[in-house]
């Protein structure tokens, strides 16, 4: 055990969206949609700032590596907010999450449980991507599984329960 | 508007984050928020904080025990020195000593504090920093408050890592606090202690910050905004007394910042507040407007331009308004051509007391006006701007 205080989480429940991208259901959907909040804040100066080509600001992180079985490696993470004047302003995309190339912790076989196919909505919405941030302003991810949200610390369950994405100092 | 949240975000990054602004744009309330939530944080009702654990796929997150968050709040002044801040010797009534009275080596509010984040973290407000001899109040202390060259953030000693010798103590000798929390000689500084100062922009009076210390904070500007001064107003509902307040301000800060510059300018806790003016009924808040010209804008304005009657004199458009019946509270003097002359030269006083509220509200209204007159025009040459030649 490994433990890191964290300070911050960024979350988003599932949306079939969600699975479309991660699982490739829908081979055009490539990003996870999160609503517009100032994520630039979560990241606290850590990302790498540009501009795509269709002049949307984009900001590149890297999730620290994790150091279970089997590990994963550090792996950058783009984000995308959608420029004014253009649909979703104001809305975010995480890109590059589809099934070959997203997050290996959030990825079909990883992240959500076998028995995912069977829930019920509600149930299924209580699935959920992080990204936390440590307190040395590090981020790292994880997919929390339906089965193990009663087991979130107190303080995180309740910003879990009051929005289905955004994100928060603990 | 920059909030609290974003100065602890920034301070944990950077450690030590200097606000500074302009009088009235609530640099010492925000420090007051900042230390409310760096103990939330920090202290944790149960001293347990969220943690994530990196080898964990599945239960990544769990809580974990943390040190105590704690905090302490000075204010510089000529005559806070080195001995307070860091360490000193203090009297001290013993019978070993002839004279009944002895020196005793007292830790500072920064070592003292220091010392109790070893094990947590600790965050040391200091208000007004360049009202103090900064320089002469750190001493060697200003290199410890670099990042890196203090300890890691697991308390283990870093390549860079410095280690300054405490004055006052023997080889070898400690210095215990009443805590019980022993001090060594070799003192080196904990990663976690953070710092949160703020400055005035408005004192000139007071030599500006020693560049030294100045480029050890990150700096976080508190500009008076319109945005804030919206917020602080309240919203407008069955009466558009927080509306001229911000038309008033408005148009007085733009004559500040034309001609002293915009670190001068008036913030917005210089409006009522606890109720703000929307949240009063239309005459209490018309009196409070009035009020608080009397007893806290006028006085200021009168500080900034008292060597520049003529100045204040356009700002306030007091010949303007005047010759409209309005009076603001200021009186102004003209010398006749003669005394001009002779070299005699005009100047304004306060003369508030002999101006009634009805006299001063209707001043104010005019004032305010002109900012929203300029607002319209400005308005009206952006869409003339905009419409296609014919």
């Amino acid at each position: 055990m490994a433990l890191h205080q964290i300070d911050a989480i960024l979350w988003r429940s599932y949306m079939t969206s969600t699975s479309d991208a991660l699982w490739g259901t829908r081979s055009n959907q490539y990003y996870i949609d999160l609503p517009a909040s100032d994520y630039e804040t979560f990241f606290a100066g850590r990302a790498e700032q540009s501009t795509d080509e269709e002049n949307n600001p984009t900001f590149r992180i890297r999730l620290e590596p994790f150091d279970g079985h089997p590990a994963v490696a550090q792996y950058q993470i783009e984000f995308e907010k959608k420029r004014e004047g253009i649909a979703r302003a104001g809305s975010w995309n995480i890109n590059g999450q589809h099934s070959d190339t997203a997050y290996p912790l959030w990825k079909s076989g990883r992240g959500p449980s076998k028995r995912f196919q069977e829930m019920g909505l509600d149930e299924k919405k209580k699935n959920f991507i992080i990204i936390a941030r440590d307190v040395e302003g590090k981020f790292h991810g994880r997919w929390v599984r339906a089965e193990d949200f009663d087991e979130l610390p107190h303080r995180i369950k309740t910003l879990l329960e009051q929005k289905s994405a955004g994100w928060s100092l603990l | 508007m920059i909030s609290a949240e974003d100065v602890l975000s920034a301070m944990e990054k950077h450690t030590n984050v200097l606000l500074y602004g302009p009088p009235g744009t609530g640099k010492s309330y925000l420090m007051k928020q900042v230390q409310n939530l760096f103990l939330a944080k920090y202290s944790g009702a149960a001293g347990l904080s969220c943690a994530v654990d990196t080898t964990a796929e599945r239960r990544a997150f769990a809580e974990m025990p943390v040190g105590r968050g704690c905090s302490r709040w000075v204010t510089f002044h000529q005559g806070y020195a080195y001995e307070d801040f860091v360490i000193g010797l203090r009297p001290q009534a013993s019978a070993a000593v002839r004279g009944g009275v002895g020196l005793e080596v007292r830790a500072g509010v920064l070592l003292e504090l220091a010392a109790q984040s070893v094990d947590g973290a600790g965050l040391l407000l200091i208000d007004e920093i360049n009202r103090g001899n900064a320089s002469r109040i750190f001493g060697e202390f200003i290199t410890l408050m670099e990042p890196d060259k203090r300890l890691r953030e697991d308390g283990s000693e870093a390549a860079t890592t410095v280690a300054v010798t405490l004055p006052y103590l023997a080889e070898s000798q400690t210095l215990r606090l009443e805590s019980g929390i022993e001090i060594p000689r070799e003192f080196r500084m904990p990663r976690r202690l953070y710092t949160l100062a703020s400055m005035n922009s408005v004192d000139k009076s007071i030599a500006p910050i020693d560049s030294a210390i100045r480029r050890r904070f990150y700096v976080i500007h508190l500009h008076p905004n319109k945005q804030d001064l919206v917020s602080a107003a309240g919203a407008a509902g069955s009466h558009h007394v927080p509306q001229l307040a911000v038309d008033l301000f408005d148009e007085l800060n733009r004559g500040i910042g034309l001609h002293l510059g915009p670190e001068y300018m008036l913030g917005q806790f210089y409006l009522p507040s606890s109720p703000c003016l929307g949240e009063m009924d239309e005459v209490t808040a018309q009196k409070a407007l009035v009020e608080c010209w009397r007893f806290k804008v006028l006085p200021q304005l009168l500080e900034l331009f008292h060597d520049r009657p003529a100045v204040c004199r356009k700002v306030l458009a007091l010949e303007h308004l005047e010759a409209k019946r309005s009076r603001s509270g200021v009186q102004l003097t003209k010398p006749s051509s003669d005394e001009e002359y002779e070299g005699a030269a005009e100047f304004v006083v306060n003369a508030q007391a002999e101006a009634s509220d009805k006299d001063i509200y209707e001043y104010l209204t005019r004032l305010a006006s002109r900012a929203a007159s300029r607002a319209m025009r400005e308005s009206k040459s952006d869409d003339d701007d905009g419409t296609p030649a014919s």
